[in-house]
């Protein structure tokens, strides 16, 4: 299937969910800025895949119905992974994301959010969220591999700098960011 | 047609660039190496390529200035396609960067290096899966072992538009829209150039001219619209990447040595301390060996020459021009050749790197960011080459503070002057005391340029490179490169720095010139006024130094006309200072002309104040003692 069908459709069925109530195709366009036909197209594939009926309303069929909580949650998880309020609309842009990931991630969040620096030599952890608001200190985060879901390794621990080993490579972060790095161990 | 070579620092864009067309662009073993674009061309199937080598960006959104100039010319849009080199052990980072060059609508060849190594890691990478999920041409390459190059060409008009989808949420999409609506038609795509301007990229926004706040405004449910924008942009990569990835029993661990030498607080810096001492006295007896017996070449040479002449003119000539090219040859060289050596060791077995963690903490005491190691060490090569290296450095502030420092960082043609000269005619004591005070003065005028320059050194984030051995060929290759200028431009230099000065004479004007200046040569400093020719050429290009002192009296065994303290003396007064005419342009053009002559100026007067006050604090002992 087309990707982006996909997407609309994750999204006609996450609005179900959230109103709690059928759809019509003009509350569909209003939340999603897409074309009428783009939105009927979507609810043909819905009816195709047994996720709904249309009769003048999107109606969720129990197995959309079940599609739709699961998408729920996962957009709970990603939201509650990657940290407070603010982390809202980053999980509405990974919530796409493939299932066994979120899965994963999942699993994590059950865990609790430690600073990096609460972490000791030879503990493991995926990097979860931080309070750093500088762009260019995040820019260069990811680009040392320190992304949210990323899995690392405490090698050392020095009083002014903590190394990591992420992605397979070692990385030196100053002692004052890893103090606003939240991360969940992993036992 | 041109092609772009991007991606993450240390990720082997050089080494490509090399493998490709034969070019001869610096390889070393850390982040950062290059700090400029590079041109290299090639023939390939019958039409002329050329293909330009970056400085490596962790992202497509930079936080130091050599960053800035790759974004600068990715954004100039003025090429054909871009071929991205690609780091198989940590795919998930290079791809954040692939994102965001799809998104801008470039054609792409994907590049992966370091595959090997992530193979013996247990990390393998499908690059068949790759090339589907993201519908571009993706290539396995060796550039060291010249592996998959021949591939890569074979595919080299096979960059395409990927059709890979970046979706944010809706209130990013909005924004993105409302942006493209007010966006020029431009040859890159305009929802590229609308995310990058949400992003808030200074490059973008300046080149376009729209900021987007009105916008973000509109949206004000995003408190950091930057942050997000990049964080999903990583999801994406995160995802494609574990898609493309299968991990076999990953072998992790620190290295051992890397466990001893980096923790341990004391061993560290006191291996710091033994690399130092070690390239010193390599220095000392390698270059000292190699003066001598190049100087006696030289010398039978001069006298073999000498009956063949009648005219005085001309054997005052062929005389002053070999005795600059002698002393250039056989004082500059060795010094300079070997550092050169020693340098591309620490550099390429990726010890070097590892000193910013261990000097961290005192550099950090002196005000400076513990990455500045690097440029400082590159200082000790050449300074006009280290003052541009000074890029790496986060903050302006801290490019100005390390520029200043350069006059007291000794550059190898000003530890000819310091070994060759002082250490050779006025004993090794004199010589390392240079040193010694050279390193004292450095940190007092740190310290007191930190008042002055008031700045919070950034934060280090930093990879560390695996250690790799030095390749002999790159090490030699290496070192020729950044002699190269040396071999070509101060050579000829020599020969004719000797030429005027022997018309000079000739024409009787150099009492004239030098006289004037007496009181500082004689007076402040107690030097014969002679040595002031060799202190001004000196202050165009230090290798000049010995070359001009050695015509100016009219020998090269400079023992015998100055003193000891003479020569020590006039070895100070010509290290305390802003290295070379060429240092000074390079910093003019880094920095800015009004600082750099206010620095030139400033520097100039300390390094002669200091020498003079250093030269009575001597006098003063040898009277008390
Ligand atoms: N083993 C191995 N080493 C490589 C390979 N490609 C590059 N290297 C090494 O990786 C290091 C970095 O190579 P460069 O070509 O300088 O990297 P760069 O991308 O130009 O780096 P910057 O200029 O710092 O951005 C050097 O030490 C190379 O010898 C490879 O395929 N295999
Ligand atoms: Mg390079």
């Amino acid at each position: 299937m087309i990707e982006w069908l996909r997407i609309l459709i994750d999204d006609i069925l996450r609005l179900s969910r959230e109103k709690n109530k059928p759809v019509s195709i003009k509350e569909i366009v209003d939340e999603t800025n897409v074309d009428r036909e783009d939105v009927r197209d979507a609810i043909n594939e819905m009816e195709k895949e047994g996720l709904a009926k249309y009769k003048e309303k999107v109606l969720l069929t129990d197995k959309g119905k079940e599609r739709a909580a699961l998408l729920f949650k996962r957009h709970e998880t990603i939201e509650k992974f990657f940290g407070g309020k603010e982390a809202h609309k980053i999980a509405h842009s990974l919530e796409h994301f493939e299932d066994k990931d979120i899965e994963y991630m999942k699993e994590m969040v059950e865990g609790k959010k430690e600073s990096l620096k609460n972490f000791k030599e030879g503990m493991e952890g995926i990097i979860a969220a931080s309070t750093i608001s500088n762009p260019k200190i995040i820019s260069r985060l990811i680009g040392v591999g320190m992304a949210p879901a990323s899995y690392f390794r405490v090698e050392q621990v020095r009083s002014d700098a903590i190394i990591l080993r992420i992605h397979n490579r070692l990385v030196v972060i100053d002692a004052s960011i890893a103090d606003k790095i939240f991360a969940v161990g992993i036992k | 047609m041109k092609a772009l070579l991007i991606g993450q620092p240390n990720v082997g864009k050089s080494s490509l660039l090399n493998a490709l067309t034969g070019a001869r662009v610096i390889i070393s073993n850390y982040p950062g190496t290059t700090i400029d674009f590079t041109k290299g061309e090639a023939k390939i199937k019958g039409k002329k390529y050329s293909f330009i080598d970056t400085p490596g960006i962790y992202n497509l959104f930079p936080s130091s200035m050599e960053e800035k100039v790759t974004e600068k010319i990715v954004l100039s849009a003025d090429y054909d396609f871009i071929i991205q080199v690609a780091d198989a052990v940590a795919l998930e980072r290079s791809l954040v960067i692939t994102m965001s060059l799809i998104e801008l609508g470039l054609p792409i060849i994907l590049a992966i290096n370091f595959w090997e190594e992530a193979e013996k890691k247990g990390i393998y990478v499908n690059e068949k899966k790759l090339e589907e999920k993201l519908g571009i041409k993706v290539v396995k390459i060796n550039p060291i072992k010249r592996k998959g190059i021949l591939q890569l060409v074979e595919n080299i008009d096979k960059a395409k538009k990927s059709n890979f989808e970046i979706i944010y949420d809706d209130d990013i999409e909005f924004a993105i829209k409302e942006v493209m609506k007010r966006l020029p038609k431009t040859k890159l795509s305009k929802r590229g150039i609308a995310v990058k301007i949400l992003e808030g990229d200074e490059e973008a926004i300046k080149k376009y001219g729209i900021d987007a706040a009105s916008i973000k405004k509109k949206i004000g449910r995003h408190p950091n619209l930057s942050i997000d924008i990049q964080i999903t942009k990583s999801g994406y990569a995160s995802i494609v990447s574990k898609n493309v990835t299968e991990l076999k029993a990953i072998k992790t661990g620190i290295n051992k040595f890397d466990k001893i030498l980096l923790f341990h607080p004391v061993i560290g810096q006191l291996f710091v301390l033994f690399t130092f001492t070690l390239i010193f006295l390599i220095l000392i007896w390698l270059g000292g060996w190699f003066q001598d017996n190049l100087f006696s070449m030289f010398n039978k040479l001069i006298d073999f020459l000498m009956p063949f002449i009648h005219s005085k003119f001309a054997s005052l000539l062929l005389e002053n021009a070999l005795t600059g090219l002698a002393a250039g040859i056989a004082v500059a060289i060795p010094y300079i050749g070997i550092f050169y050596v020693i340098l591309s060791i620490l550099e390429d077995s990726g010890l070097l790197s590892r000193f910013i963690i261990i000097l961290n903490g005192l550099m950090k005491k002196i005000g400076l960011p513990g990455k500045a190691i690097i440029p400082i060490m590159l200082g000790l090569g050449c300074s006009a080459a280290a003052i541009k290296s000074t890029r790496i450095l986060p903050e302006k502030e801290d490019r100005i503070k390390v520029s200043f420092l350069y006059s007291f960082i000794p550059c190898s043609s000003r530890t000819a002057i310091i070994l060759g000269v002082v250490g050779h005619y006025a004993g090794i004591g004199y010589g390392l005391g240079i040193y010694l005070i050279s390193f004292i003065i450095f940190i007092i005028t740190a310290k007191i340029l930190n008042i002055s320059i008031k700045k919070e050194p950034m934060p280090i984030i930093e990879e560390m490179p695996s250690y790799r051995i030095p390749k002999i060929r790159n090490v030699v290759i290496k070192s020729w490169i950044r002699m190269e200028s040396f071999v070509y431009v101060v050579i000829p230099l020599l020969i004719f720095g000797g030429l005027l000065y022997a018309i000079l004479l000739q024409l009787n004007v150099v009492n004239a010139i030098i006289k004037p200046l007496n009181f500082i040569t004689v007076g402040w400093l107690h030097l014969p006024e002679k040595s002031m020719i060799a202190l001004f050429y000196g202050f165009l290009q230090k290798d000049l130094t010995p070359a001009m002192l050695a015509n100016a009296v009219g020998t090269l065994n400079f023992g015998s006309v100055m003193t000891k303290l003479q020569i020590f003396t006039f070895g100070m007064a010509s290290t305390f200072q802003v290295p070379c005419i060429i240092a000074f342009g390079m910093m003019g053009k880094e920095i800015g002309w009004k600082d750099v002559i206010m620095i030139e100026i400033s520097m100039l007067l300390y390094g002669l104040f200091l020498t003079g006050i250093i030269l009575r604090l001597f006098l003063l002992a040898s009277i008390l003692f």
